[in-house]
């Protein structure tokens, strides 16, 4: 993740960060070197200046005793003589703390050499000081003093001078060093700052310009967002009249709704009503096509029987035939016994004129009976031609009868199921009559829910213009965020 | 149909009666004097061609004789049959008369002048009595014989008279069928 795609907050944590790093790192140099300092000035304090202290305790001390054994070589009192020793002691206490202390390397020579000198200088008191005491003159002594003591002593003083001039230049070399470890300390604090002070401004010129960038395209958006939720604040409350006057039709065409869903459960009332009567006549109907039926079974079986009726009348027509073949083939026979008659009567001469007669006669009949005999054929034929066109037309009427039997069957079907319809037909009006009553309550029910949702509109309406208005409050609001982010960029 | 049978039942005994009475009144009338000569006729066929046989040239009409042939006979000579013990050789008018050869032989007559000769043709249809009036000279048929020199007009119908005679004398002078003179 670039840090171009850091927020707002965590950027300025960054640099909070960053500055308070910085912070630490100040701190930690100006501690350690703070520190470097105050060691640099304890150092001198309680090294340097605790040598110079001795070196001057240690004069003191050694005046002290000279005193005290001037004193009591001036006075003879012995007091003197202990407040000498005392005086060693805290001499010699101060010369050994020294020795144990020496840091330099010019110290403890001078201090051996101190040591060396006050133990002379001790000696020759102490043989002055016998003199004392065995009561020698004060001159004597005081001679003695100068020329035993005197000389040791200034050596010492001189000594112990050249110590305290040493302690001094250490000490002022101390000082000169904590000065400048003081100075670098300050100097690196001051730096350390400079550079602190310089990322702490580019850090903020960083987060300026990004809070520049990002608040003001923020505020820029806002202000747009403000801008169109406006617009849509007066779109929505445009809207919400519009849905107020939609939710007044609406509830107008409900109203109608309900009207006619009455005016249907009545006529599904109707409906039923007729479905019953249309059942009770497709039960009647379908009673009178079984009736139908039954007639028409009763046909089915006249027209068998007049089919077995023709079948006979063909039968006997074909015996009508034959016993017509032996009356054709009897006529036949006789015109050829007439023929022969007649001609057996023309052998005869005179006396057979009247038997020729006779023969003759017989011979007509016998004509005429083939004649007949051909027409009665004839007839037959017609009559069985007429037969088998019966038996026919009276297959074809008994196939028509079964088909219209069947007809019949399939109309008693359709009758039964029309009643099976018609009852579904009532069925489903009383359901579709008690569904419009559902729905003419429903319809009421959403009448009032079409009431609320155009309260629930005007409300909306009230909301939008409210909306409106906290969205005209939110683009001042982002003008002024604006001003403040980028005085010169305000929309 | 029932009306239509019941009216021919009622036509044919009304035919009947009409029938009986025309006999009965042929009897009970005075006898007719015919004042123009007249002959019957024999109307029959022989193939498809219609012909007549006079009368007085058969000695009898017949059906359904039974025919033996004889080996070795000629093409117009059937064979034989017999009649109460006579034996007529039955010939083929069609082959006599130079027609079609006839296809059934059921009807047959024996001639007048030899009964012991018979002619078969296809086909009786019926007795014919016609004036001598109308028994015209046809000087013979296309391509005809000499058997059929006249011919009578039935119903419009021209039928060539058959000489029966002429017919048996020819068979007889050839001596047999086979040996006439004419090629019969």
């Amino acid at each position: 993740m670039t840090v171009r795609r850091w927020t707002f907050g965590r950027r300025i944590a960054a640099a909070f960060a960053v500055m308070v790093a910085l912070t630490v790192v100040v701190g930690v140099i100006s501690v350690v070197a703070l520190d470097r300092v105050v060691a640099s000035k304890d150092r001198v304090i309680n090294v340097n200046s605790r040598v110079l202290i001795d070196a001057q305790t240690l004069s003191a001390d050694f005046e002290a005793k000279s005193s005290d054994a001037r004193g009591y070589l001036l006075t003879g009192d012995k007091s003197y003589l202990a407040q000498m020793t005392s005086e060693l002691q805290a001499f010699q206490s101060t010369l050994a703390s020294m020795e144990r202390n020496a840091g330099a390397a010019n110290e403890l020579p001078l201090l051996t050499s101190i040591g060396q000198e006050s133990n002379a200088h001790q000696q020759a008191l102490d043989g002055v000081i016998a003199l004392r005491e065995r009561g020698v003159a004060i001159a004597t002594v005081a001679k003695a003093y100068t020329a035993q003591v005197n000389p040791v002593r200034a050596k010492l003083v001189a000594d112990i001078s050249a110590l305290s001039a040493s302690e001094n230049r250490l000490l002022a070399k101390a000082q000169q060093s904590s000065t400048n470890s003081a100075s670098a300390a300050v100097g690196i604090i001051v730096a350390i700052a400079i550079i602190t002070a310089l990322i702490a401004t580019a850090l903020g010129f960083a987060l300026a310009r990004a809070l520049r960038r990002q608040i003001g395209k923020a505020v820029a958006e806002v202000n747009s967002s403000s801008v169109e939720l406006q617009a849509t604040a007066n779109q929505q409350a445009t809207s919400a009249r519009e849905q107020s006057t939609a939710m007044n039709e609406i509830s107008t065409t409900i109203s109608e709704l309900l009207a006619t869903s009455r005016q249907i459960a009545e006529s599904a009332q109707r409906v039923a009503q007729i479905a019953g009567q249309t059942a009770n006549a497709g039960r009647s109907g379908e009673q009178t096509i079984a009736k139908a039926q039954a007639y028409i079974t009763d046909v089915r079986r006249q027209v068998d029987v007049i089919v077995d009726h023709m079948l006979a009348l063909g039968d006997k027509s074909q015996q009508i035939g034959g016993v017509l073949d032996i009356v054709t083939e009897l006529a036949e026979q006789t015109n050829i016994l007439a023929i022969n008659s007649t001609i057996e009567a023309a052998g005869a001469g005179e006396a057979g004129k009247r038997f020729a007669v006779v023969a003759d006669e017989i011979r007509k009949l016998a004509d005429r009976v083939a004649g007949s005999t051909k027409e009665i054929r004839g007839l037959i034929d017609v009559v069985r031609s007429a037969v088998n066109t019966t038996v026919m037309a009276t297959e074809i009427g008994s196939k028509a009868v079964d088909a219209g039997n069947e007809q019949f069957a399939n109309v008693a079907s359709a009758f039964g199921e029309i009643a099976d319809l018609v009852d579904t037909t009532n069925e489903a009006a009383r359901e579709i009559e008690l569904s419009t009553k559902q729905q003419s309550t429903a319809v009421e029910q959403v009448n009032a829910a079409i009431s609320d949702v155009a309260q629930s509109t005007n409300e909306t309406e009230v909301g939008s213009r409210q909306t409106f208005e906290t969205a005209s409050q939110l683009t001042t609001l982002s003008r002024e965020l604006g001003l403040l982010v980028e005085p010169q960029a305000v929309v | 149909m029932s009306l239509d049978a019941a009216g021919t039942a009622a036509g044919t005994s009304v035919l009947a009666k009409a029938l009986r009475e025309e006999f009965d009144s042929v009897f009970a009338r005075a006898p007719v004097v015919e004042v123009d000569a007249s002959d019957d006729f024999l109307a029959i066929r022989v193939g498809e061609d219609p012909y007549a046989l006079l009368f007085a040239d058969i000695a009898g009409l017949y059906v359904g004789k039974t025919v033996t042939a004889l080996p070795g006979s000629p093409p117009a000579l059937l064979g034989v049959t017999g009649f109460r013990g006579d034996v007529v050789a039955v010939f083929d008018l069609g082959a006599l008369v130079g027609a079609a050869v006839c296809r059934s032989h059921r009807w047959m007559v024996r001639t007048a002048v030899d009964a012991r000769v018979g002619l078969a043709f296809d086909q009786f249809e019926g007795h014919v009595r016609a004036p001598r009036a109308r028994v015209a000279d046809e000087g013979g048929l296309p391509g005809g014989r000499g058997d059929h020199r006249y011919a009578v007009t039935v119903a419009d119908v021209v039928r060539p008279i058959v000489r029966i005679p002429d017919l048996v004398d020819g068979i007889k002078s050839a001596g047999g069928p086979a040996q006439r003179s004419d090629g019969l």
